[in-house]
């Protein structure tokens, strides 16, 4: 039976050519530490992962290239950003949409007395009315932070939008590109983020283990590092070096995972995102228009292609949703996520809370023939 | 990266906190200049930096150079080393 994977929500498969050799080239061939030698292969070194900080920067559209920051993930990223940020009496704003990497930092620094939080209820498309975030602002919102695309529905919020409201009203806006970076094009000064978190091994097609941020300025003199130690910088002194990246880069780096990311972004720039975009969109449009009115099914959010990402959720009509994908699995070799998705917010907007969905999530990879036997695959299990 | 094991004479650096603004600023002084990649010289700092060491003796050029860099840095001129291994560190700019 044929592997016909659809889990790229959760990582993407395959991974773009040249990642696993670039990763295996360094750990056999060089092997050096960054900013920890004094040899000029560590140079050389510091000189490879300089680059893919650039390749970040310009597939963003961001021209500070010392302010892209590394972490292992993007939730590493999103709590690094909220974490640091926000002090006793701040007030949060959020979207219902919004993954645990986001909801469960803030959730508990609410539960904790220490911010006041709005989570702004979308529609049951996962659709945000701009609107929305400007009639909540207060004199002590710190900040507002959302996903760009549902990783439940695959809805995109209007980041744009929001991002003007937060400039006109100089409230920090942080977004959360989990399931956006790669898939859609992304500028930053656009959006007009103060700050990105992103992850490497989703849409950006690289490894598991690496992921970062791009932060501007103002909101990184605003952020006290969560994690202290060795920078391999100023080492001399007890505090942190106050310069990017060092500021949020204590400790070793996952250096495997910054070139296999380089090696993804370097395929990224080759294809062009509005290349992968377009084959996403196509297979996407092709599996709603085969879902959408099929008896015993209810799609999840939007019905539509246009404002998504290629992530499509269903929930099978009085069947148990986790059955279907271990039925999907065992007989017909298809890959998909079932259950909650880390996003129990996302799912009540949608009302597909307790029972969840099984989502289906597009990648560069997939071709027309899985989509129509995915299709088949739900029409025979519904 | 050209190799350049003559440190005992005198010579010019650029210092830096940063590896990520050494490396910065080794692209672009290596289209003008000999440049190699030191640790940086413990008369200038103990903290683990990095130093672009100058293969020539420009200084005119430097200063000029120096002025158009948008990082933080430091230009140095290190003196001979003594014969206790120690050496005199003049900063220039910075």
């Amino acid at each position: 039976m044929k592997r016909i994977y659809l889990d790229n929500g959760s990582t993407s498969f395959p991974k773009a050519p040249g990642v696993g050799g670039t990763m295996k080239e360094y750990l056999e061939s060089n092997g050096c530490n960054l900013s920890r030698g004094g040899y000029a292969s560590a140079y050389s070194l510091a000189g490879e992962v300089l680059t893919v900080r650039e390749r970040l920067a310009s597939l963003f559209h961001f021209d500070q290239v010392t302010n892209v920051v590394f972490t292992p993930s993007v939730t590493y990223s999103l709590n690094f950003l909220l974490k640091g940020l926000l002090k006793p009496g701040d007030h949060v704003i959020t979207s219902s949409m919004e993954h645990n990497a986001v909801a469960r930092p803030l959730a508990y620094a609410r539960d904790c007395g220490q911010v006041e939080l709005t989570v702004l209820p979308c529609s049951g498309q996962g659709e945000l009315n701009p609107q929305a975030v400007e009639q909540s602002i207060r004199p002590n919102t710190r900040l507002v932070v959302m996903t760009h695309a549902s990783n439940v529905c695959g809805t995109l919020l209007p980041l744009e939008e929001v991002g003007e409201v937060c400039r006109r009203h100089r409230v920090f806006f942080t977004a959360d590109t989990a399931q956006s970076a790669g898939a859609e094009p992304i500028d930053f000064h656009r959006m007009h983020l103060s700050a990105l978190a992103f992850t490497g091994h989703k849409g950006l097609l690289g490894p598991q283990g690496i992921g970062g941020f791009l932060i501007g300025d103002e909101l990184a003199e605003a952020i006290a590092p969560v994690i202290r130690g060795g920078t391999g910088s100023i080492s001399d002194q007890e505090a942190m070096p106050e310069f990017l990246p060092d500021k949020f880069e204590a400790g070793t780096m996952n250096i495997p995972g910054i070139l296999g990311l380089g090696a993804a972004l370097k395929f990224l720039e080759k294809e062009g995102i509005h290349q992968i975009r377009s084959h996403e969109q196509e297979l996407t449009s092709r599996f709603l228009s085969g879902v959408v009115g099929m008896k015993g099914i209810r799609v999840a959010g939007k019905e539509t292609v246009e404002n998504r990402v290629g992530i499509v959720s269903l929930d099978f009509v009085n069947q148990d949703n986790g059955e279907i994908a271990y039925l999907l699995d065992s007989q017909y070799g298809i890959s998909t996520r079932c259950g909650m998705h880390c996003a129990p917010w996302a799912h009540r907007t949608l009302s597909t809370y307790p029972q969840g969905t099984v989502r289906f999530a597009f990648g560069w990879a997939n071709t027309k023939e899985e989509t129509d036997a995915a299709l088949e695959a739900v029409r025979q299990l519904r | 990266m050209a190799m350049d094991q003559n440190l005992r004479k005198d010579f010019y650096i650029i210092a830096f906190d940063s590896a990520n603004h050494a490396i910065l600023t080794e692209k672009q002084a290596a289209a003008r200049f000999a440049v190699s990649m030191i640790p940086t010289p413990r008369e200038i700092s103990s903290g683990c930096g990095l130093s672009l060491k100058f293969r020539t003796h420009e200084e005119d050029s430097f200063r000029e150079f120096f002025k158009t860099l948008k990082v933080p840095c430091k230009l140095y001129h290190l003196s001979e080393k003594r014969e206790d291994g120690t050496r005199q560190a003049w900063k220039l700019e910075g």
